[in-house]
């Protein structure tokens, strides 16, 4: 995905053309992050665009230093992100537990974790439980750390820890069943 | 890389390999909210313009309509002089005459021959006069009546005010029935023209007749220049009844109690001076103009919501003075100073960590947290009385931040452990970079008298300032928002 610096400035013109030359050449990277965020396609549309919205208005806020795809992730992120804490339903009461997981028997799993579909994957990982899921997301995929999680999410660095954990081990569980056995 | 690092990179690796194919209905949605939103600004944008012209529309008209309805109740004052009697010409004399002797016996060119000789330092003159008779009443009937009718016609035509002698009135003047006599004799050595059937003309600036014209088929008043005004005379039909005697002129003239200035004379006979009304002396409600009020209370802020919960949540105190304008007697506009705290500040509005290397590296973290606000305040307020003691009204609030109690935490964590290996906190005084040196609140506000000078005062505020900027690890807006008690003492209302 290269965006070239003219196009940025045409949509700060709300250029309908470039906005829409920006929204095709950004699509497939910003539904891949809203797919991991939401229950089904049609919610990550929805953030998509949301996402894309605040994009456009946010533009003129772009510094040319930063990577475009890393600032476009970010500001993603943050509206998916503040989506989740508008909802108040889908915040859960998880009971924190701490507890750690025993990682000796990744390396089977992680062999086979290579093998597996993506969309499988993306199927049990929209299975965890959603603030799971969130903490699963920013920490194991967009690179968040445990404190900006906590900030975000408005939960302490241990429940942060405590969830990823969990997902984890059930996205290890899948794994395990699903492909090791059958091997 | 352990073994969840690894797990970690698979999946993220196979999340950014995947593909997704564009979709033109996502976009066909996304241009709709896109229209939305920006059809949305730009109306928020001419509200921003039209909303303030809106309400100076509103505040306008309400001025304007109190006003009017204020004037409305005194309409034959301003009319007044436009009506003025008949008078006998003899009375208008262009010098100044200071007392008049009330003699019932003495026939008015008498009187006047008399004081005329007399020093002129009183400016009165016989032409205002003219403009206190009118509302006098002879055998009880208004001599008004008749002619505020004309006045008003004359009032539509738009013509200026003016005074004249009217002719009809003049010759039942002249012929003695209602026991006035004439004389022609000089009034202040220049001959006084003789009554007639004729229009008199009255020049203004000169307080002097200056001349008859005949305008018999014309009944309309005409405005000729160095604004003259000519009365035809048939324009008004006046019994000799209603003609006041030059008696009681002169008892209405020695009887006035005041001084009459220069200016007054001048404008004399395109307005009706008030004070000619018999009750404007005794009226002693006038309309109140200004007042000043010192007020303290409590102010209720209900908090926002924080990190760890709600935040700044907590009685504070206020104090200040209002001083009060009122634009028309049940509206006023006050501006005052106001001193008030914005206190229970617990959670940190800036965090910051830094990286120190030295043997290994550890991170700084510094939270500070202004746990009390200072601010001076200059609360604009529009107040409407809904009677003697109740008041609501509406502001705007708008405050600068003076001073600053804070708290800073610092706590150093080596890298890979999770707990401080050592902490500190101090107190300080002062403003750090993250506050907001302003703070606007809306308010609106409801006071009753519960004392002839003690009100009791209740006002909900609204904030409109986020009062912290916090950092990137700090995202919290802190608007101000509660209820205010206070009592009011008032320290002049007049």
């Amino acid at each position: 995905m290269i965006v070239q610096p003219q196009l940025i400035a045409l949509c700060i013109k709300q250029d309908r053309k470039a906005e829409y030359e920006l929204y095709k050449l950004t699509y497939s990277y910003l539904m891949s992050i809203c797919m991991r965020y939401s229950r089904d396609k049609d919610t990550a549309s929805e953030s998509l665009n949301m996402g894309f919205l605040k994009i456009l208005k946010n533009l003129t806020t772009y510094k040319p230093e930063i990577p475009f795809k890393a600032w476009i992730r970010r500001v993603m992120v943050n509206t998916l992100i503040d989506e989740y804490r508008k909802n108040k339903r889908e915040r859960e009461k998880v009971t924190y537990v701490e507890e750690y997981y025993d990682s000796s028997d990744f390396s089977d799993v992680n062999e086979a974790l290579s093998r597996i579909n993506y969309n499988q994957l993306l199927t049990q990982i929209n299975l965890l439980p959603e603030a799971t899921k969130k903490v699963f997301n920013l920490f194991a995929i967009d690179g968040y750390s445990h404190k900006e999680i906590g900030e975000m999410l408005m939960i302490s660095e241990g429940t942060s820890k405590w969830h990823l954990n969990a997902a984890r081990q059930k996205l290890k569980e899948y794994i395990e069943n699903s492909v090791l056995t059958r091997i | 890389m352990s073994f969840e690092e690894e797990f970690d990179n698979i999946i993220r690796r196979k999340a950014e390999e995947e593909h997704y194919p564009f979709d033109q209905n996502n976009w066909d949605k996304a241009s709709g909210l896109l229209d939305a939103e920006r059809k949305a600004a730009s109306l928020l944008k001419l509200k921003r313009f039209y909303l303030p012209a809106v309400l100076l529309v509103i505040l306008g008209s309400a001025g304007f309509v109190t006003y009017s309805v204020l004037d409305a109740k005194q309409p034959e004052n301003e009319l007044a002089l436009v009506t003025a009697p008949a008078v006998p010409s003899e009375m208008i004399t262009q010098k100044p005459i200071e007392t008049i002797q009330s003699n019932p016996e003495t026939p008015l060119n008498e009187n006047i021959n008399t004081h005329s000789n007399t020093s002129a330092s009183s400016a009165v003159t016989a032409l205002e006069i003219v403009n206190s008779f009118k509302k006098h009443t002879v055998g009880g009937k208004n001599v008004n009546t008749p002619f505020e009718k004309k006045s008003a016609s004359i009032h539509e035509e738009n013509s200026i005010a003016a005074t004249g002698a009217d002719p009809g009135l003049s010759n039942a003047a002249n012929n003695g029935d209602s026991g006035s006599k004439q004389d022609p004799s000089p009034v202040n050595g220049s001959s006084v023209p003789p009554l007639s059937n004729n229009p008199v003309v009255y020049q203004p600036g000169s307080s002097e007749i200056l001349q008859v014209q005949q305008n018999p088929s014309d009944k309309k008043v005409t405005e000729s220049t160095d604004r003259t005004v000519v009365l035809s005379d048939e324009s008004v039909s006046t019994s000799a009844e209603e003609i006041i005697s030059t008696e009681q002129l002169a008892i209405v003239y020695v009887n006035l109690p005041f001084e009459i200035s220069d200016k007054e004379i001048a404008s004399a006979p395109f307005m009706y001076l008030k004070r000619y009304d018999d009750d404007y002396y005794k009226n002693t409600n006038t309309p109140k103009k200004q007042y000043l009020n010192v007020e303290a209370g409590g102010n209720y802020l209900l908090g926002w919501n924080a990190k760890k919960g709600k935040d700044g949540q907590g009685l504070n105190w206020f104090a200040g003075f209002n001083y009060g304008r009122y634009v028309c007697p049940k509206t006023s506009i006050s501006l005052g100073i106001q001193m008030y705290n914005i206190s229970n500040i617990k959670q940190p509005f800036y965090l910051i960590s830094t990286k120190e290397y030295g043997f290994g590296s550890k991170n700084i973290y510094t939270r500070v947290s202004s746990n009390q606000l200072y601010y001076v305040a200059i609360p604009l307020k529009l107040n409407y009385s809904i009677n003697s003691s109740n008041v609501i009204g509406l502001g705007f609030n708008a405050a600068y931040l003076v001073n600053a109690e804070n708290t800073i935490e610092k706590y150093y964590l080596l890298d890979n452990e999770e707990k401080s290996i050592s902490s500190s906190t101090s107190y300080n005084k002062g403003i750090y970079k993250g506050t907001r040196m302003t703070n606007l609140m809306l308010s609106a506000h409801y006071k009753t008298q519960i004392g002839n000078r003690i009100g009791l005062n209740l006002e909900f505020n609204y904030g409109l300032t986020d009062l912290f900027n916090n950092t990137d690890l700090v995202k919290t807006e802190e608007k101000p928002m509660g209820a205010r008690v206070s009592l009011t003492y008032t320290l002049f209302d007049k």
